[in-house]
Formats: structure tokens, C-alpha cells, sequence
């Protein structure tokens, strides 16, 4: 077996240089995932707002799911790993979900702007329920690798309480 | 010979004569003319005065300009209840064209949307929140698109894993809360186009009561 001075050279090289090979291929893949996300989401039509509905995908609790619903109008379904977007007139709105344990969520929504509503699993007594936070396109953007688009269920067009 | 002579004097005096006035309308006009200008450069801009109704220092502000605000009093998903009143101050001056139209530090009120505390089984606390004006000059600025609001910690994997180790207790683990500061910023736009009043003054930074 002989030792060859130019192979030890290259493998030190490589060695070195592999971090920085890493670190500069890391931010691709972020950058890719936000870039997606925002052309995944349109801006608002004119005068109106919109609000994004997304679970993030996850095992926990991945069998339940939950319809988004105002006035007993169901907006979308959030499954486990789907988001969907709803456009609204502005004004203050009233979200429903119900699980195992209900929940109601006030949102005041302005025009031109885009809002972001994150469906999380939490415990109930027995099973899980799924609750609405507000969130922001960052989390959006994070969560989006593994999700898909849902359909919203209606094009909700009412005007909303100021 | 006299007849000539004085032919020639008349010549002469007649063309001193045009060459003085010539002369002068040459050399008079940066006199009258300066003496006119005035007038000329007063008549210029008066249709430019009616253009302009209100005070010269008068800005409008556009709808949609984004401002920076912080909160004057401490927020809680706890504590905070839809409906309540808090208090907001304009943290940066708003500037059209470089000149200061209204100052860092004018008050102004939001609203809590919606607020829930953190609950067990992880759940997390929530408070949603929207900036309604700011009040300068006596002149209310109404706002919108106020980014602030936010979920808490989200527990739940927490309260699974106490689940599975120790059976129902994992139902008991709280969810994490919302909590702002007062001086917490955030970001809010004019929500229509709106005169600016002529530089007031800031207001004295004293928060608004919340109702």
C-alpha cells in the first residue's frame, strides 16, 4: 500500500472545505421553501383581506381533523399538513372549530392584507381538539415543506362586523 | 454758410439725440426691469396659493403609510379581555418628503380583539389585537393592519409526552401564555388618506387607561 502525498492533500482540501460546502448549500433549500410559500400565496384581492388556514404536517394527533367555520358557513378543512386561503371583507370575524372541545377565534381583518391562522393540536380530556392561533408568514413559511394546498369550502363574502 | 453750419449742427443733435435714447432704452431696462420683476414674480405663484387651500406646513399623509407604534401599557392573553382599550404611541415620527409631520411620541388607543388564557392539555394562551388610532393635533389618524398579535408557547407535544409516560396527567400540562411589555413595537398603516395638522407638539407619554 503506498501513500500518495496528492491524495492526502486533496482529502485535507475536501476536508476543509466541506463545511463551507455545507453552509453555503443550507440557505438554498430555506430560500426555495420561503419563495414557495409567498408565491403559494397571492396578495389580497383589492378591498379585501385574506386569511391563511394552515396545520403544519406532524404525527401528533394526525387522524383529526376540523372544519374552519363562520356563521356556521364552513370556510375550509384542516387536516393534518394542509392550509388553504379565504378571502374576506373586512372587518372583525368570528372562526369556529370543533373537535372534541370547541374553539372560537376573533380576527380583525383590514384590507390589502394577509393573515395567518395556525390550527394546533392540543390535549383534551379524552383525544385531542384543534385550536386557531394567530401566526405569521415566517411560521407559515416554515411549516409549508409538507403541506398541501386544501380547498377552501365557500367563498365567504359577507360583510363582516366592524 | 450759416445755413449750413447750422445744418450740420441740427445733424449732430439729431443723432446725439437717437444715440442717447438708444443708449438708454439699452442700458434702462435692468432698473425698470427690476422694479418690474417683483410684481411679476408676485403674480406668479398666486394661482398656486389657491391650488393649496389649507396652511402651507399642511401634509397629507396617504393611506397605507406604515408606521411604527408601541404599546404604552403591558399586554396578557391572562388578563386582557375582547373589547378592552389599550394604549399605543407613535415610536417613530411620520416624515413626508424629509420634513417631520407628526412627532414620535403622540398617543393613540388599540383595541383587544380577542384573548384567551393558556389552558391545560398544552393549549395555548391567545391575543389577537388592532391598533384604531392615534390622536394628533386633535386630529385623529385611524389605523389598520396592526401586526402584533400572537399565539403562546405551544405545549401540546409536551402534555402528549406526559401522556404516554404518566397517563392522564399529560391533560394537566398548561399551555404557554402571551405576554407584551409596554414598549412592545409593532407596525400599523393609515388606513386612509389623512391632512396632516401643522406640527403638534408630542403628547406627554402618559399611557391610556384601559377600559
Amino acid at each position: 500500500m503506498s501513500f500518495k502525498p496528492s491524495s492526502a492533500i486533496i482529502a485535507a482540501l475536501l476536508l476543509a472545505a466541506g463545511p463551507g460546502l455545507v453552509q453555503a448549500a443550507e440557505p438554498a433549500p430555506k430560500a426555495a421553501e420561503a419563495s414557495a410559500a409567498a408565491s403559494a400565496v397571492a396578495p389580497a384581492p383589492p378591498g379585501k383581506g385574506q386569511v391563511v388556514f394552515f396545520r403544519k404536517s406532524s404525527m401528533l394527533g394526525f387522524p383529526y381533523w376540523t372544519n374552519v367555520r363562520e356563521n356556521d358557513v364552513a370556510l375550509g378543512k384542516l387536516t393534518n399538513g394542509v392550509y388553504f386561503v379565504q378571502t374576506l371583507e373586512p372587518g372583525v370575524h368570528l372562526f369556529n372549530t370543533s373537535v372534541l372541545g370547541k374553539d372560537a377565534m376573533k380576527l380583525q381583518v383590514d384590507p390589502g392584507e394577509t393573515y395567518y391562522v395556525e390550527g394546533k393540536i392540543t390535549m383534551a380530556i379524552v383525544g385531542y381538539t384543534i385550536v386557531m392561533a394567530p401566526s405569521d408568514e415566517a411560521a407559515f413559511q416554515k411549516a409549508f415543506k409538507g403541506m398541501k394546498l386544501g380547498k377552501p369550502e365557500a367563498a365567504h363574502s359577507e360583510p363582516a362586523a366592524n | 454758410m450759416a445755413r449750413r453750419s447750422f445744418g450740420l449742427a441740427l445733424l449732430c443733435c439729431v443723432f446725439s439725440c437717437s444715440s442717447a435714447l438708444a443708449a438708454g432704452q439699452s442700458a434702462d431696462p435692468p432698473g425698470p426691469a427690476a422694479a418690474a420683476a417683483p410684481p411679476a414674480a408676485a403674480e406668479a405663484p398666486a394661482p398656486a396659493s389657491t391650488a393649496t387651500p389649507p396652511a402651507p406646513s399642511a401634509s397629507t399623509i396617504p393611506a397605507g403609510t406604515l408606521l411604527v407604534v408601541e404599546l404604552t401599557e403591558p399586554l396578557s392573553s391572562t388578563s386582557s379581555k375582547a373589547g378592552d382599550h389599550f394604549g399605543l404611541r407613535l415610536a417613530e415620527p411620520i416624515e413626508i418628503g424629509g420634513a417631520v409631520v407628526v412627532p414620535a411620541g403622540v398617543t393613540g388607543q388599540g383595541e383587544v380583539i380577542d384573548a384567551k388564557p393558556a389552558g391545560i392539555g398544552g393549549r395555548p394562551g391567545r391575543l389577537v389585537l388592532a391598533a384604531r388610532f392615534l390622536e394628533s393635533g386633535g386630529q385623529h389618524l385611524n389605523l389598520q393592519s396592526f401586526k402584533l398579535g400572537g399565539g403562546g408557547r405551544d405545549n401540546s407535544s409536551l402534555a402528549v409526552g406526559a401522556t404516554i409516560a404518566v397517563g392522564l396527567v399529560g391533560a394537566l400540562v398548561p399551555g404557554g401564555g402571551v405576554e407584551y411589555p409596554a414598549g412592545t413595537r409593532a407596525t400599523a398603516k393609515i388606513a386612509s388618506d389623512v391632512t396632516a395638522p401643522p406640527s403638534a407638539p408630542p403628547a406627554a407619554p402618559s399611557p391610556v387607561p384601559t377600559s
